[in-house]
């Protein structure tokens, strides 16, 4: 794909983009006219310019450059959900099962490169069997004037054959040995035996690369390639004539699109664990609106709900032409009813979950699950919702499912109490105690000092041990504390720790006495 | 003044509330505590919002606009009675033979990280169900409400908690409506010195009082002790502005119970207790 053109210089003129090297300046990009004259790229600035005195250069932005060829990537997206950048100058797009919406494989690409020139940037096509062959096509295939060129189905091999070795995508230096050795063209490579092409390279590793890259090609050898993207499961799709700009149209399309995506999922039994809308911009930008939910779903007006809120930040600019919607993430959904609920019973909460966490992110939205252990603040965790599993519901039938904690329809008692709410951290508190080995007397938590009336305790937690054996014998270890419930004269109840103990046998404990804090607040 | 009232109500179209004498109606949601479900004669409104604020104490709320730092024991005693409001009434669901389920809890990041986090052990030990709660932490507290709102109209869930610095009229109409709409209730727990509400079905004000004295160990605290003041009552006006009680929560019987005023008698004389309040807390804990 050529380079999109400065706006500050005229076409006629021979314009080319330099970036500066070890040896000075040099050509990475030229455009049409500088190529007629014989502008290489790769060439010193100097040396072209001694050649073609009018060459006009401009600075490279390389990254802006990837920026760029990102996004057009992901505006590619309308011609298969499985794109990326390929390399730093062109797009990959699998177009399997697609081309039939288009009305056939010329249709596409005349379609696609009609609309890349629209936007200034012009483009050569390649459409083959395999990612390689297309690759090589594009670059080295594009016969003169014609914009695209289509390898057919199952004749990879001849198209490819009158191919240079470039197209293969080498390395210079394994290029440069092929063609020493007189092997200039693709199809010279497959009459000779593999093992004599080996022998030829210095190292096996450059012999496997050239090999590798061949099997590629013909589709002999698998190439694994990452898309921009998790491709989709199943998606629903809709083009117009006329771009969309009224944000009352576009709510109905989705609305028409979730239904549409719904009745697929249906048939299929699917329900959606997450959705993507992606919204086809005809000035070649693409926006995308995701959305999680946390049960499958196949309720279209639920799932359009949860796009709504976000369709209104999306700015339509010229139009929108495009809309696809992705059901990413699916999951098998099985026979449920809905209606005809019990009286008195009431929906679960899925709904509720979905909503909250696609408005305020899905670490806002919480729930709590235990955790294997016996230290307070280690033993139960906070996990959003969205990621969760949603116990079933209690009550009738089966009960397969061991609530978190010894749930039994009453209150849980487990020995020493414990307080309803935790502090983030504990918070050091001073104390005053009657006797070193006893409650506090008085102690003093955020400048205020409370006089202790009554207290509970001690309640001894030791430190997971086995979680410790690693530690060196310089690192500090872990202490074991005392909780007491205490409670002052105001009638508001604490629960605090010692950390430490007094007169223990570690080094630790005579050096540094134990300390207090504050963990738990009783309601 | 009285019958003048129960007139007004009755032009106004609220022939269901009757005299404040009546006795309570069955499995309604009450605090269990025959002196104060007198009030409320068809229990607390399950479709309404019910405000819980602490007894503000004079000199408590000096820097900032209500200065946390002093009133980190009075936010626990409004949280702690809304917690018990919320067992009652997961209670109550279980004798209308209704499955308990999610409840929501809704506020500030701030005030998260001012008090720390809910503890599944410790709700599991007041009596409600740890997994089956959804907490919501936001960083505004607008986004709080919009969220409790949300979760009212949802009608999935049995209760909605909200904590909140303070709740304006427009907010809390909003919710009341949405609270009544899918009959969900909602518990707001505000600070106890900011602006009292006027858009909610009641407003409870709560003290703390030191806990009764433990069973078996001396020097332990025992059963919570709280005193609970009805100051704003839609369904009976007349009810309100009764003044305060002392009720104690039995965590056996998960009822509030009037607690003798003889606080740190010894616990077995609490049978032979003469006051006429403390006797009826008395027979219901033997029962």
């Amino acid at each position: 794909m050529g380079q999109r053109g400065r706006a500050a210089v005229p076409p006629d003129q021979p314009l080319a983009l330099v970036t500066s090297g070890a040896h000075g300046l040099t050509i990475s990009a030229v455009n049409a006219v500088a190529a007629r004259e014989g502008v290489a790229i790769g060439t010193a600035l100097a040396d072209a310019r001694a050649a073609l005195p009018a060459l006009v250069s401009r600075p490279a932005e390389l990254d802006a450059d990837r920026v760029a060829l990102l996004k057009l990537a992901r505006w590619a997206g309308r011609y298969g959900p499985n794109r990326h950048a390929d390399g730093d100058d062109g797009l990959w797009i699998d177009i399997t099962g697609v081309a039939h919406l288009f009305g056939g494989e010329d249709n596409l690409l005349n379609d696609l490169t009609r609309r890349l020139a629209s936007f200034g940037v012009s483009a050569q096509v390649g459409l083959a069997d395999t990612l390689g062959a297309a690759h090589g096509l594009a670059r080295f295939g594009c016969p003169q004037g014609a914009a695209w060129v289509i390898a057919p189905e199952a004749l990879t091999r001849e198209a490819i054959a009158p191919l240079p070795v470039e197209a293969l995508r080498l390395d210079a230096p394994r290029v440069l040995l092929l063609k020493r050795l007189g092997l200039r063209r693709i199809g010279q490579l497959y009459d000779i035996p593999r093992d004599s092409l080996a022998r030829r390279f210095r190292s096996k590793d450059a012999a496997a690369a050239v090999l590798t890259r061949l099997d590629q090609a013909l589709g002999v050898a698998n190439e694994p390639r990452r898309p921009m993207q998790t491709p989709p499961v199943l998606s629903v799709m809709r083009s117009f004539a006329e771009p969309l700009i009224s944000s009352e149209a576009l709510e109905a399309i989705v609305a028409e699109l979730c239904a549409e995506l719904a009745s697929a999922l249906a048939t299929k039994d699917f329900g959606a664990k997450a959705v993507r809308l992606a919204l086809f911009r005809t000035d070649g930008t693409c926006a995308d609106v995701a959305a999680a939910l946390s049960q499958p779903s196949r309720d279209g007006p639920h799932i359009m709900g949860l796009l709504k809120e976000k369709l209104a930040v999306i700015d339509a600019g010229f139009g929108i032409d495009v809309l696809r919607l992705d059901a990413v993430r699916v999951e098998r959904h099985g026979v449920r009813q809905d209606t005809f609920a019990a009286a008195g019973s009431r929906a679960g909460p899925g709904a509720l979950i979905d909503k909250l966490s696609n408005r305020f992110g899905p670490a806002a939205v919480l729930v709590l699950r235990s955790r294997q252990s016996h230290i307070p603040e280690r033993a139960e965790v906070r996990v959003p919702a969205l990621k969760a599993e949603t116990p079933p519901p209690r009550g009738g039938g089966v009960l397969t499912y061991e609530p978190p904690w010894p749930y039994k329809g009453g209150p849980y008692r487990a020995g020493a109490p414990r307080p309803p709410f935790l502090l983030t951290r504990p918070e050091p508190i001073e104390v005053l105690a009657g006797v070193p080995d006893g409650p506090p007397a008085r102690f003093t938590w955020r400048r205020v000092e409370r006089r202790v009336a009554c207290s509970q305790g001690p309640e001894r937690i030791a430190p997971e041990w086995w979680r410790h054996i690693a530690l060196t014998e310089d690192q500090k270890r872990p202490r074991p504390r005392d909780y007491y419930r205490v409670e002052d004269h105001d009638g508001a109840s604490y629960w605090v720790f010692r950390y430490g103990l007094y007169g223990g046998e570690n080094d630790d404990d005579a050096a540094d006495p134990p300390r207090w804090f504050l963990h738990g607040l009783f309601g | 003044m009285g019958a003048l009232r129960a007139a007004i109500t009755k032009i106004e179209g609220h022939e269901l509330c009757g005299g404040a004498d009546r006795e309570p109606a069955e499995a309604a949601w009450q605090l269990g505590c025959p002196v104060i479900d007198r009030l409320l004669p068809q229990g607390l409104d399950a479709g309404g919002v019910h405000e819980v604020k602490a007894a503000a104490r004079p000199g408590s709320y000096g820097n900032g606009p209500y200065g946390h730092s002093a009133s980190a024991g009075d936010w626990m005693t409004g949280l702690g009675f809304a917690l018990r409001l919320a067992v009652r009434r997961t209670m109550m669901a279980r004798e209308n033979k209704q499955d308990a389920p999610w409840m929501l809890w809704c506020w500030p990041r701030a005030l998260a990280g001012e008090f720390g986090a809910l503890s599944a052990r410790g709700l599991a030990e007041l009596g409600l169900d740890p997994s089956r709660l959804l907490i919501v932490e936001t960083a505004r507290a607008s986004d709080a409400l919009v969220a409790l709102e949300d979760g009212l109209k949802s009608s999935s869930l049995s209760l909605a908690f909200g904590i909140f610095d303070e709740i304006a009229l427009t907010p809390a109409r909003r919710l009341s409506l949405a609270a009544a709409t899918t009959a969900t209730p909602c518990l707001l727990i505000t600070h106890p010195a900011s602006p009292a509400s006027g858009a909610t079905a009641t407003r409870w004000r709560v003290g703390r009082m030191q806990s009764a004295p433990h069973a078996y160990e001396a020097r332990a605290p025992g059963k919570v002790r709280f005193r609970v003041g009805l100051e704003r009552c839609r369904s009976a006006p007349q009810s309100a502005q009764r003044g305060m009680a002392l009720v104690e929560w039995c965590d056996e019987t998960r009822t509030f119970n009037l607690a003798s005023r003889l606080a740190d008698r010894a616990p077995q004389a609490g049978a032979g207790d003469g006051s006429s309040d403390g006797s009826t807390g008395a027979r219901r804990r033997s029962a």
